[in-house]
This record gives structure tokens, sequence and C-alpha cells, in this order.
């Protein structure tokens, strides 16, 4: 069926190659599962995640509590749902300011070549030596813990992927021919960045975004247990581990859950632009 | 083509060398000086001043009350009697023989030197067996001798104390009064600030002066009636030859003192190993060697203590089931010496209008339940607080002092709150570091308030942040916290508005009523007059509703069954960590 | 190929510039005073205004920041990191000790995820469309969806305490480094396995396979001396880009088993606000990050002297 509709060129070969793979439809439907769940919280809740309920405190999962009860009562299943959302805007905040941010400097620095070049290729390197972790503490630290800040860190954080993807792309696209015979055409320098190389350069862009993502949501989560990230009582799904450590022995529920959430939304997005790649361009290495 | 490369990148180099010579030259002026590695500090040896004093030869207790000049001349029972030579040691009763492997969740700065040692866990545990302090606190709140075998009061800011003989320190010299003033000059020094308890006698004491060899005298800045509480808090004594020998910087690594343990090896961030001192003076400690490993994961240490490689560690309330369930294991409470409280800021500028409100301020009283917050934060291992007299203090502990209902009283908030003009509450902030699980203690409080209609935000700094906000008075309103009360002046240090406040008074609490009772507290000698004194400030404190004080917490340790003779001694400075007190002479292993 | 090798070497140094700066920047925006972190604030402990005072000039807190910098660099130049502010031992005596050890955790895991990874990718090349193959290219991306401190926790229950195998947390004997380095080679494992997979693929299509092949010569010897040698090449990169993010993963793991390593050290020094520990931290993994990259880009270029063509290209313009 979708051979005939691509011969029908209803369908891209793009979108072809990613519904055979599997994984990435499997990938696909969770993000959407947790966009929605996300977005419709409020509704699929069985409980407000910040309501506390002492006797019940982490009390294993039962009928009431699916997935059971945090240390001060809470429902877990609840803060799960609401977790999402911090967990998604948090990956998708963060990868689109480092996506923007690293695609305008990669491509300039890759287009510009020279000085600019320089300049901002040794920013990245700079920003690259910092071992990654420790730049978002420090950062964190400085600012205080808000969503935002968390947000503001993680890109500093990432941004120079992109850079140097988008760079490499720039590089490659400003030797082709038609990007010559524009220049001498007469279009500006502006046109060229925005009009031909980045536009070109979004394959791998979209694929590094799918990718980060993922990245994204860990490092929050990473933040999060170290006790940096965001602000309780918002349930946010690394500080639940984080305060799950400390049940270890007595309640396993309460850290399994959290980082089987983490896990499997990670995965789902690794999965989907695993198969993006594959459907765009098996070659690129990224 | 290359060429360019080259040029490019040589430009890069020479900015980064001009960059380095201009930081180097600009650090060469701004002063090495200014972040000098910290020098030795030069060991000053006092002068005894002898004949310098009314007493030469103090032989008995007479004779110095009949020599000085200011004396307490009616017979009332004082807070700090002549007390008559030691007990005799605990009689044996218990096997020779073993080693007890205790496990610590931080190393802190590794310094075993009394002077400048930190008050964490491990530091705490190796120096309550390294060493020891001239007096102690039993479990009722009482002083008793030690190191010091009899004192004397002979005027308000006069003391002197006879040392006990025939001690000697691990290194075979012999403990005396030079010892005594050698250690505790050096933790008063101002060369090298120290830090934890070390600095108890700061600014209390102005001069200490071996009188002869087993006498010491010490001149307070102040009376200071509760100095022998504050004495029992400084931990213990270095032996000055080792101290000389080794010079500071080795010593803190080799320690030598008088207590039941001598050093044998450190590895660092790892464990700590001790050894019996035979040569003890209440005779050998039952134990061969006492291990104290460094397991920064609480989890992981009662994995550790279940499979048996350790034998003692510190808990959590929460993990006190697990224990008491588990037949090879044992648990042993105790009273802690500190109160987790809500603290409420009074700094006119800054703190919401409504917290100046004593109704306001009693309402949060009634808000909070207190039987909620044990339940959930201690599984019921605290007793809800009072004032900040300590519920084992024999002499003084009042519970008809009781105002606000442990369950607290939510009808009674909410018509304080009307009364007050607050009818539908007010918003405000609660801070709370995850130290301690406060930030879990701020999010049950502000559960428990929004139920009066106080919408309270909560923020968690960590603890870094946390104490710069409230110490150096950033803004903030509520703040949970612990104080550690050592003693009872304790009761000044937050309440008085003096010197210390917004600092140590960090409520800024400035109530001249109540100073005038702190100022004749902290100078009352007599038992019961001070008692009144304090019931008065406990009624006082309670009326107007400074702060709300929570709980105090249980210290609860978990040990094999084989561990006899352990029990949990509450340290004045340190309550809740391991005190170990007991773990010197009278813990012994019992694996038949 | 020296000229290359010495101008990469130059390029390091505004790096680490830059790098300090950062941190120092980072860290004075900071709020928060070590003073009263080790006092106990003050309310825990009696430390008097007077001490508090005392011990900033000390440690030259009170001066303003940039001279506070121009210091740190003088110092540096002089190869002094300065003093932990807490223990006062030598920054140089405290890295000295975690140092080793996060490099033991971190070739003990990059030598784990290297041998899962290059078994499960060379068999899911050999039998690609298999079952096998379908499974552990999926095992891969999950294994590198795991949030390492998570898995830490699970692997410690699993192994340490209900198998009751292996120590569960420290340092000490060869024992303490199974699960750590098992966390940290799984996660590591997955991306190694794919490239492999994918590059061996490659190779194998290659005609000189089909010549060796029809040669007579053995499997086995096909698969490791020809295919895989001349797979190696990106699973080289990889593995050089990897170590970058394994570094970063070392420090949730030590935090997790308690390795004494420069992360933990990292991490607690940054709560204490122990600006020389930090300093000092930062500094060394940055040094030990672009050295990696460093000898990873010279045996890039070595190894492919295309490629290393194509750089030279890319660095003249």
């Amino acid at each position: 069926m979708i051979s005939r509709l691509v011969k029908k060129k209803e369908l891209p070969p793009v979108v072809y190659m990613l519904l055979k793979n599997k994984g990435a439809i499997f990938g696909l439907i969770f993000i959407v599962i947790l966009v929605a769940t996300a977005i419709f919280a409020d509704f699929i809740a069985p409980y407000d995640p910040v309501a506390q309920n002492i006797p019940k405190k982490l009390a294993p999962p039962s009928f009431s509590n699916i997935l059971g009860c945090d240390e001060l009562g809470r429902d877990v299943l609840s803060r799960l749902i609401y977790g999402s959302r911090i967990s998604l805007i948090v990956g998708s905040s963060v990868v689109a300011i480092s996506a923007i941010i690293g695609s305008l400097l990669g491509s300039v620095a890759g287009y510009y070549g020279g000085g600019v070049d320089m300049i901002i290729m040794r920013l990245v390197d700079i920003f690259i030596s910092f071992p990654g972790l420790i730049l978002a503490i420090g950062i964190m630290a400085a600012l205080g813990q808000s969503i935002l800040n968390v947000i503001i860190a993680l890109s500093l954080v990432n941004w120079p992927a992109f850079a140097r993807v988008v760079r490499a792309e720039a590089l490659r696209i400003s030797q082709l021919e038609y990007i010559q015979a524009a220049k001498v055409m007469g279009a500006s320098n502006r046109h060229i960045i925005f009009s031909h190389i980045i536009p070109n350069s979004l394959p791998p862009i979209l694929v590094l975004v799918t990718l980060n993502i993922g990245w994204a949501i860990l490092a929050e989560a990473s933040l999060s247990f170290l006790g940096l990230g965001v602000n309780p009582p918002e349930p946010s799904w690394g500080s639940m581990v984080a305060v799950g450590r400390f049940y270890l022995l007595q309640a396993q529920h309460v850290i399994i859950f959290p980082g089987l959430a983490i896990f499997i939304t990670v995965l789902a997005f690794n999965l989907f632009g695993d198969g993006l790649r594959d459907a765009l361009d098996p070659q690129l290495q990224l | 083509m290359i060429k360019s490369a080259g040029l490019s990148s040589l430009v890069w180099s020479v900015i980064a060398v001009v960059l380095l010579v201009v930081g180097a030259i600009g650090g060469y002026f701004a002063g090495i000086t200014s972040t000098q590695p910290v020098t030795q500090t030069e060991i000053r040896t006092s002068t005894i001043t002898a004949g310098a004093v009314t007493v030469t030869q103090p032989t008995t207790i007479t004779s110095i009350i009949t020599s000085t000049v200011i004396q307490p001349t009616t017979v009332t029972k004082t807070l700090t009697e002549t007390v008559k030579p030691t007990e005799s040691p605990p009689v044996s009763k218990g096997k020779y023989g073993g080693t007890l492997t205790m496990a610590v969740a931080d190393q802190g700065y590794g310094n075993l030197d009394v002077a400048y040692a930190p008050s964490v866990q491990f530091t705490s545990a190796a120096i309550m067996a390294l060493y020891e302090p001239l007096v102690v606190m039993d479990l009722e709140g009482k002083i008793k001798p030690n190191l010091a075998t009899s004192w004397e009061r002979v005027d308000d800011i006069t003391w002197i104390l006879n040392l006990r003989k025939g001690v000697k320190f691990h290194d075979g010299t012999p403990f005396n009064a030079s010892a005594v003033v050698f250690t505790i000059e050096r933790s008063l020094s101002k060369d090298k600030p120290s830090w934890a308890s070390a600095t108890v006698l700061q600014g209390k004491v102005s001069k200490v002066e071996a009188i002869d060899d087993y006498t010491v005298k010490f001149t307070l800045t102040s009376p200071f009636v509760e100095f022998l509480e504050a004495l029992a808090g400084f931990r213990g004594f270095d032996s000055p030859s080792a101290v000389k020998k080794l010079g500071d910087e080795a010593y803190g690594t080799n320690p030598v003192g008088t207590g039941p343990f001598k050093f044998v090896k450190w590895v660092y961030n790892q464990y700590l190993e001790l050894e019996a001192y035979n040569d003890y003076w209440q005779g050998r400690p039952y134990l061969d060697k006492l291990i104290i490993k460094i397991i920064p994961e609480a989890s992981v240490r009662l994995l550790e203590l279940e499979k048996g490689t350790i034998d003692l560690i510190l808990i959590s309330p929460e993990d006190a089931a697990r224990i008491a369930s588990n037949q090879k294991l044992q648990l042993v409470q105790g009273p802690s010496t500190k109160w987790h409280i809500l603290s409420i800021n009074l700094q006119a500028n800054v703190t919401h209008p409504a917290l100046l409100d004593k109704r306001v301020r009693q309402a949060i009283n009634y808000a909070i339940n207190r039987t909620e917050l044990i339940q959930a934060l201690e599984y019921g291992y605290a007793t809800p607080a009072i004032t900040m007299i300590l519920p084992f203090w024999k002499d003084y502990w009042d519970p008809t002092l009781k105002v606000y209902p442990d369950n607290g009283d939510p009808v009674k908030a909410k018509q304080l709150l009307s009364e007050a003009g607050y009818p539908n509450g007010f918003e405000t902030e609660i801070l709370g570091s995850p130290y301690l699980k406060f930030d879990q203690t701020a999010l049950i409080i502000q559960n428990q308030l929004a139920k009066v209609g106080i919408k309270a935000k909560v923020s968690t700094p960590e603890f870094a942040v946390f104490a710069q906000t409230v110490i150096t008075s950033k803004p903030w309103q509520l703040a949970v916290h612990d104080v550690n009360i050592p003693y009872r002046q304790r009761f000044y240090d937050f309440y008085h508005s003096g010197p210390g406040i917004g600092i140590f008074n960090l409520q800024h609490v400035n109530d001249p009523v109540l100073d005038k009772l702190l100022e004749q507290a902290v100078a009352e000698k007599d038992l019961a007059k001070s008692k009144e004194l304090y019931t008065q400030i406990g009624k006082r404190i309670l009326d107007e509703a400074y702060g709300a004080p929570l709980y105090y917490p249980t210290i609860i340790y978990a040990t094999q069954s084989y561990v006899k003779g352990f029990y949990a001694h509450p340290h004045p400075w340190y309550g809740t960590v391991i005190s170990l007190k007991s773990v010197g002479i009278d813990t012994y292993l019992d694996k038949t | 190929m020296l000229g290359y090798i010495f101008r990469r070497f130059i390029l390091v140094i505004p790096s680490i510039i830059g790098v300090t700066l950062i941190a120092f920047a980072i860290m004075k925006a900071t709020p928060g005073d070590p003073v009263l972190v080790m006092l106990g604030a003050g309310y825990a402990e009696p430390g008097s205004p007077e001490t508090i005072a005392l011990q900033r000039t000390k440690l030259g807190l009170d001066q303003p920041v940039y001279l506070q910098y121009f210091s740190f660099l003088w110092r540096l130049l002089r190869g002094d990191l300065g003093q932990s502010i807490y223990s006062g031992r030598p920054v140089i005596a405290e890295i000295g000790e975690a140092l080793p050890k996060t490099i033991l955790l971190t070739i003990t895991s990059m030598g784990i995820a290297i041998a899962i990874g290059i078994i499960a990718g060379i068999f899911a090349a050999i039998k690609q469309y298999s079952v096998f193959d379908n499974l552990s290219m999926i095992g891969s991306i999950a294994a590198a969806s795991l949030p390492s401190f998570w898995l830490g926790f699970i692997i410690m229950l699993v192994f340490g305490y209900y198998l009751n195998l292996f120590p569960l947390s420290g340092y000490g004997t060869p024992a303490h480094l199974v699960l750590p380095s098992l966390t940290l080679g799984i996660a590591g494992s997955g991306l190694i396995a794919r490239i492999t997979r994918s590059s061996m693929l490659e190779v194998i299509r290659k005609d000189f396979i089909r010549a060796t092949q029809a040669k007579g010569v053995p499997e086995l010897k096909i698969l490791f001396r020809h295919a895989l040698r001349n797979a190696a090449i990106p699973i080289v990169t990889v593995v050089g880009n990897s170590f970058g993010n394994l570094i970063a993963g070392t420090f949730l793991v030590e935090v997790v088993f308690a390795w004494p390593g420069m992360g933990r050290l990292a991490v607690q020094a940054v709560s204490q606000r122990n600006y020389p520990i930090v300093y000092g931290s930062v500094l060394v993994v940055a040094l030990l990050f672009i050295v990696i990259n460093l000898v990873v880009d010279i045996l890039y270029a070595y190894i492919d002297p295309r490629i290393q063509f194509a750089r030279r290209q890319e660095i003249s313009k």
C-alpha cells in the first residue's frame, strides 16, 4: 500500500523509509502519546500531583495508586504525568534554542570562513572542552533553580553540537556551483545563508534535533538528580529519582518508575531520530 | 594557503601569551599575599602565672574559697558545685577484643587536630575516640568530671579546674595544664582561625593559664554561668610535643590525644583505623580496633550493615522499622541536642508585613501540625518542641509550658488571622534546603499553612545559598532549619537583639522585655532562679510567637546485635553526629 | 605532520584560558559563601563575625573579582593550583588522588563498552536482518537512552544487593570496580555497536573481502584480520568522541557509587563553594578532554591520509 502511494508520488521516499522502520514507528507513537499526556495532564492524572497524603507515604502500587505513593504520599503516576510536561518543555526548548543559535553561528562560520570561522570555532572548542555536566552545574548554581535557568544552562552546553554540524554542511554547500552562481548574480550573503545554506542543512539539523531532545531530557534529569534542577514541588522525573534513592531499600517503586519514564521517553526520541536519519541519508556521520 | 593558516594560529598564540603575561603581572601586583597559603601559627607557650593569683597551692577546695574576693555567701544550690575527685572507672563487665567498624557519610576536610577539625560525622566520631574533654555532659544534662576532676567558680569570670593526674598522651608525654593551655590557645589564635567547636570558647575566654602542672585557670570575658557546658564541647587536647615535632600540617593527619583509642592509619576519603590505647586512664577499652569507614550513600551504608560488613551506623528514622524487624540488628536511641524550627523573619522592611503581627505568627504556630510533621519526616522518632529547653535537661524541662497543641488547631489559626486583618490569608515564601530534608519539611508546612489560607511558595536552595541568604539578611520570610542547643545560653544567642542580631539571631528579634530577661538568665547562678527566668523567657517567646518551633529529633543508631554497651550519648555540640564517648570504653562485642 | 601537531597544540591555549575564565566567572556569580558553609552557617556552629571576616581575608575572598582571577592565573603559571578551602591540602594533592581513580573507571568502562559494542556490532553485521540484528540495534539505542544514574542504582540493587555478588560502593578492591564500570560500559556500548555494525556492513560488501573469501581464507581470519581492520576508522572516531560523553557520565556514576574520583570531587566542591578545587578540577578535566581530542585527531589523520589532506585544506581556509 505504501509503495503504491510512493509510486503515485503521494508520499515522499523519506516518509516511506520511516514508516518501514518499526522502531521509528514505536518512537513516533510514543512521542505523540507523551505530548498528548502532557497537554491533557489535567484530565488524565488520577490525583493532584502535589497533594500530600502523609498516612499513605511510600505506599506500594495498589488499586488506588497504580504506581504507588512517594515519600509525602503523593501519587506517583500523577506526578509522572505532570512531570512529562517539564521533560518535554525543557527538552524542546533547549534543543530549539541551541539549534537556532548553533545553526546560525555554524552557518556563518562555514560560509564566511577565515577569521570569523576561527573565532567561532575557538568558542565552540572552549565550550566543548568544558565538561558539559560541570558547566551546567556551574551555571545552575550561579543562576538559581528554575525551569528557565535549566533551559539556559543546557542550551549553553548544547549549542556547539549544532554549530559543528551546520558548519560542516555550510562548508560543503558553499562549494557548490549554484552558490557561486548566486553570488555572481548579486545575491546578498544574508540571502544565501538563509535561503540556501540553512534550508539545505535541514536534514542533519532535523536528525540532530530529535536525537538531542533525548539528550536534553537526560541532562535535565541528571541536573535534577544532583539537586540543581527544578524547584519542588514541581514534579520532575529526575528529582523523583533523586529522592527515590533515599528509599532504595524500602520502596523501590519510588525510584524505578521515574527512571523508567526517562528511559522510555529518551528511547522513543532516539528511535525516531535514528529512523529519521536512516530515511534521510544513511551515510550521515552524526 | 598553509601560510595563512599558520598566520592566524600565530596571531592567536600571541594573543594568548599576551593575556597570560598581563594576567601574570596583574596577579603579581594584586598581591600574592592575599592568597598566601595558610602559614603555620607560632606556638606561643604561655607563662605560668605563679603567685599572680591569690592561691599558690590549692590543696583543698576551701582554701580557694577563703582567699578570693568575690564568692557566693549564701548556701543556695549553685549551678556548678564544687566537685570532689572522680568517681571510679566503670566496672569491667564486657569482653575484650574485636574490631568495630562504623560508617559515616562524609569526611569533610580531613584534619584531626582538635583546634582545626570540623564537625562532620567523620571527624567528630574520630575525635571522640582519640581525644576527650575536660568535663562531660550526662544523659540528664548534668556535668560530670573527666579530665578535670574538680573545679571551682572563683568569681563570675574566673574558673579554676583541677586536672586528673597520671594521664598520658598516646605518645607517652604527660597530660598536664600546659597541654590544656596549649590547645586552647591555638584554637583561640587569630592567626589561623579554627572551626567547629574549637570555637566554643572564642569570645568567651580571654585568658587561660596553667597555675601549676595540674591546675588551669580560665579568665572569661564576661560572666558565663554555663562555662562548663561550653567546656564540655571543647573536644580534647593535642599533645604539645607531637604538634611541635610534626608541625601543624602533618599533625592534622597524625593526631595524638589522650582518648581511649590511638591513631593507626588513615586512608584518605576511605577509612580511618584506630586501635586501643592500653594506658588509657580508665583502663584500656574493650575493643581492639575501631575502624571508621566513609560511605556517602545512606542506602549503601544500610546495605553494608545488613550484609554484616559494618557494625554501626547512624540512621534516619525511615530506616528504623527495617532495622527493628531484623533479628541480627538492633536500634539504639538517644536524645539529640538540636531542634528543628520554622524561623520567621522580623526585619521590618524585608519580611512580609503580616509576619510582624504576633497574632499572625501565633496563627502560623496553630496551623502547624507537629504530629504530622513528626510522622512524615521522623516516623515518630521526635518530640514536639516547645522552647529551646531540651527534654533531657532534667532540671529545666517543663512540659506545662506548651501552648500550641501538637496536632495544630486550624480553626484557631483562621480566627487569629481574621483578627489580624487577614481573613483570606496572604502569600509568603518558605526556604528549606535539601540538607536534612528541610525541603520536605517546607513542603509539608506549605500544605498545612494552605489549609488556613496562607499561600506559601517553597524554595529549596542548596545549603550554601540558604546559609548566605539567611545569615547575610538577603530577603527571606520563613525558613526551616535546625539549631544546635548545647546550653541554655543559646536562648541569648538566638533571641537577644545585641550584636548577634541578623547573624545568630537570624529572625531579627528585637524585644527589650525579652532582652532583659535573657541578660539576667545568662548571669544567674542559682538553679531555682535560673529555672524561673527561663520559664518566663519561654512564656514570652511562645506568646510573641518568635518563630514556630517544630520538634526535637531523636538520634537513632543501628548496630549489629553483638555490639553491646553502646548508648546514644547526647554530645552538647553534635546532635545527630555519632558520639563516641560511649564507644570509647563501654562498648564491646559479644559474638557468642 | 609535526607542524600540524604543533599548530593544534598551540590552539589549545586559548581554549584553556577560555575555560578557566568561564569557570571563574560562573563561580563568582554563584551565591554562597564557602566560609559560611564551613561554619554550618553560624547558627549551627558558634562562629563569630570576626572569624568569618578573618577567614575570608585569609582566603583572599574579599578582593575584587578581577584581581582574584589574575592571582589565580599568576599562581597557575607557577604551577600552583592553590589549596582546598576546606582541608588546606594543596589542590594538586586532592586532584592527584582523585584523577587516577576517574581514569581507571573511565578506561575500564570504555573497555567494557568496546567489548560489548564491537562483538554485538560484528554479530549484527554478519547476521544482518536477523532477529539478533534487530534486537541488538534496538538494544544499542536503548543502551544510549538509559539514565546512567538510574541504571547505576538498579544494577546496585540487582547485583549488589539481591544477588549479593559485588560490593555496593566505594573503592578498594577490583570487585569494587565492577558495578560502576558495568553501568558506564553498558551505557556507552550502544553507539559503538551501531558504528561497528554499519562500518562492518560496508566493508564486508567490498570486493577485496570477496577476493579473500575466494582464496579460501578461514572466516574468522577474514573477519578480524581484514574486515575489522578496515572498519576500524569510524569506530576509532566514535570511541574518541565517546570519551567525552563517558567522562560526563562518570561524574554521575561516581556520585551514585561513592567512587572517590574527579566527578565526586568536583560536584562536592561546587556545592561547598570550594573554589580552588572547582577551578582545578575544571582545568584538569578540560585538559583531559582536549588532550584526548587531540590524540584522536592525530590518530585519525595518521590512519587515513585522505582525511589529513582534507583537514589541511580545511584549516588553510
